[in-house]
């Protein structure tokens, strides 16, 4: 058993430590999610989470968020849930361009707050030690106005630019497979996810881990997921190399 | 459980570093440069000034009517020469009272006087007693005068003290204070090499360096306020403590005033009510870190970090009024600079007004919890006129609590304020 933890935590930390060599044009970030989870019975559950993230090779801070949702139990193959969450986002800086590629406007990196509302329901089976699982999730992200700062660079002068509000209705597909090894507390498992919007594809996730129950309520999932940007269309972001680390204790 | 910590390392030391901006450019780069042109700020004593001095006030009505020597009386002229380790005082002495003590002369009656101070003495001082109840005046001619245990000139009354330069002249204090306890039990104060309960009010053409070694000792130090004309061409150079303090303000209407200060922490121009400068020269540099240290609470954290110009909110002690000055510049040129971590151009706690003259602002210090801004203001930084130049290696060159106003239509401005680099602003 202690040679089988060594060896899911090894691998993930070394895909960790690995991701901005083989990143090449793609991004890599950390992102770190703590929650709690209150059952209220048999069927019903409260969570409240937070989550940071980064991106440039770690080195910025790309996000703080924190949520509420609640889950209810169907039957043992069947789960809903809902929540909210508040997000605070590092924009990336944008620059336009002349037609003749010279610069044009600058908007430098600024912060900004959405709000996320969202439900989805999960079936999952058990087959043999392997639970197979499908997440289909409807995501609704709103951005209220933003006043920024921004460059006219023939100008040498800065302006205001209000980023106007604007909403965005995703759908989230994920398939997971995890596997419970016999009298071990890590299960590995892998999944894929992929998000839906305007557009058809935007992005999907692949994601490989391990949730390790270290003692009863308490549980970390370290996992590597790679971030695929098919068409985004809200920001232009990279591909990304993640590592990510959640705990989570249940009451 | 080690992959627990090694895995709580590896967040740490990845959440730590993860405080850098992202951005690829800057507002430099959209100019062709990637450095931009620093201004070279550096004390200049020899370059003469071409200047001459507004209407001095004639009707005795008017508040600054008082701070004119040339609306006083001293008919009556004495002389105190120092000479070595004694003092020689000599000439019209019918109306004051003295005594001597080796080269160390007190002053405790005055009336209608002024006092010529020439000579040297390294173990001298001047003192002039609480109970001296009238303005006098004070001329320094080719003086050097060194006090080993307190100010140089101690002034514990609180009348005005007109202070005349002709030639040049040298006073310092020394490291040690030694203070007096009067009968009634209160401990005078010495804050500096020139020190006075009272108004300091410089006139003449002459030159003054000011050296203070006194642990947060200033150079000059007034309880009251301190106003400094056009002719005066000061040196000051504080260790430890401020270059000039003043509690209830700061008029600068012209000469060329040179202040260097070295401690951590510490002011160039430190005044708790407000600061004018319309005219002359005006050169600060201070070399200081901050004094703070992690941990520190933001409010000490701010007074804590020098700059070249600190324009504080006070209480007078004696009246319980809250002063709420602030900085104008309204004429002559002023020049600052700050090289130490967190060392700021200006600081004040109220708004920093600029209607015309020229301000050069440099700080170079590094930004670790302290921010080197340019120009920092608790309310709103004003320009309506003149040329203004700021730049901060790693803050921004202007911070305001509340607002940049420009009211100036004609106004021109380079860079961007609130980014690390340069910023101008001219209406020329």
């Amino acid at each position: 058993m202690e040679r089988h933890s060594k060896l899911i935590i090894s691998l993930v930390l070394m895909a960790g430590a690995s991701a901005p060599v083989i990143a090449g044009n793609d991004d890599s970030g950390l992102w770190l999610d703590a929650g709690a989870t209150k059952k209220l019975g048999t069927q019903w559950s409260l969570s409240a989470d937070a989550e940071f993230r980064t991106r440039n090779d770690f080195k910025t801070v790309d996000r703080w968020s924190g949520g509420l949702s609640a889950a209810y139990r169907v039957n043992s193959y069947l789960k809903m849930s809902a929540g909210y969450e508040l997000l605070y986002d590092n924009n990336e800086e944008k620059m336009s361009f002349h037609s003749n590629s010279d610069y044009k406007k600058w908007i430098p990196s600024y912060w900004s707050m959405r709000h996320r509302f969202y439900a989805d329901v999960t079936a999952s089976l058990d087959v043999n030690r392997f639970t197979l699982s499908l997440r289909e999730r409807w995501q609704y992200s709103y951005r209220p106005e933003k006043t920024t700062d921004r460059y006219v660079i023939g100008d040498n002068q800065w302006e205001d630019k209000t980023v106007s509000g604007k909403g965005t209705n995703v759908c989230r597909s994920r398939f997971q497979i995890e596997y419970n090894i016999r009298k071990f507390k890590a299960d590995p498992y892998v999944s894929v996810e992929l998000f839906n919007g305007k557009g058809g594809l935007q992005k999907t996730r692949y994601t490989a881990g391990a949730e390790y129950k270290f003692c009863k309520n308490n549980s970390i999932d370290l996992y590597y997921r790679y971030q695929n940007v098919n068409n985004d269309d809200d920001e232009d972001e990279p591909n990304m190399h993640i590592i990510g680390i959640g705990y989570e204790i249940k009451f | 459980m080690k992959y627990l910590y090694l895995a709580a390392v590896f967040v740490l030391s990845v959440s730590i570093t993860s405080c850098k901006n992202d951005d690829i450019y800057s507002v430099n780069s959209f100019n062709g440069v990637d450095t931009v042109c620093v201004k070279q700020i550096s004390i200049d004593s020899t370059t003469t000034l071409s200047e001459t001095e507004g209407t001095i006030p004639t009707d005795p009505a008017d508040t600054t009517y008082d701070d004119y020597c040339e609306n006083q009386d001293f008919g009556h002229t004495a002389t105190i020469k120092f000479d070595g380790d004694t003092a020689i005082v000599d000439g019209d002495i019918s109306k004051m009272e003295y005594s001597v003590s080796g080269a160390h002369v007190t002053i405790s009656s005055i009336k209608k006087t002024q006092v010529v101070l020439v000579g040297y003495s390294d173990n001298g001082s001047l003192k002039v007693d609480s109970t001296v109840e009238k303005k006098f005046k004070v001329s320094l001619n080719g003086l050097s005068l060194t006090n080993p245990h307190g100010a140089a000139i101690n002034c514990q009354s609180s009348k005005r003290m007109y202070l005349e330069l002709s030639g040049t002249n040298t006073l310092c204090d020394g490291t040690t204070y030694i203070y007096t306890t009067r009968a009634d039990g209160v401990v005078e104060d010495m804050k500096g090499t020139i020190f006075s309960e009272g108004k300091i009010l410089f006139n003449g053409n002459g030159k003054l360096n000011v050296y203070a070694k006194g642990v947060d000792k200033s150079g000059i130090s007034s309880d009251d306020y301190i106003r400094l004309r056009v002719g005066s061409n000061i040196y000051v150079h504080s260790l430890t403590g401020s270059g000039i303090k003043a509690k209830d303000g700061l008029f600068i209407g012209g000469g060329i005033l040179n202040i260097e200060v070295e401690g951590n922490g510490c002011k160039g121009l430190n005044c708790g009510n407000c600061i004018h400068i319309d005219g002359g020269r005006t050169t600060v540099i201070t070399y200081g870190a901050s004094r703070i240290t992690a941990g520190t609470s933001l409010t000490s954290a701010d007074t804590s970090s020098c700059a070249a110009l600190k324009c504080d909110t006070v209480v007078k002690k004696s009246t319980g009024e809250i002063l709420q000055g602030g900085i104008i510049i309204s004429g002559g040129i002023v020049n600052l600079k700050s090289v130490g971590e967190g060392g700021k151009g200006i600081n004040c706690s109220r708004d920093v007004s600029m209607a015309g003259g020229e301000l050069n602002v440099v700080t170079i210090g590094q930004k670790l919890l302290s921010s080197p801004r340019g120009i920092s203001s608790d309310r709103n930084i004003i320009y309506s006129g003149g040329c203004l130049y700021s730049y901060s290696a790693h803050a921004k060159p202007l911070h305001a609590l509340m607002k940049v106003k420009i009211s100036s239509a004609s106004a021109k401005s380079f860079g961007s304020y609130l980014y690390p680099g340069l910023f101008t602003l001219s209406d020329k």
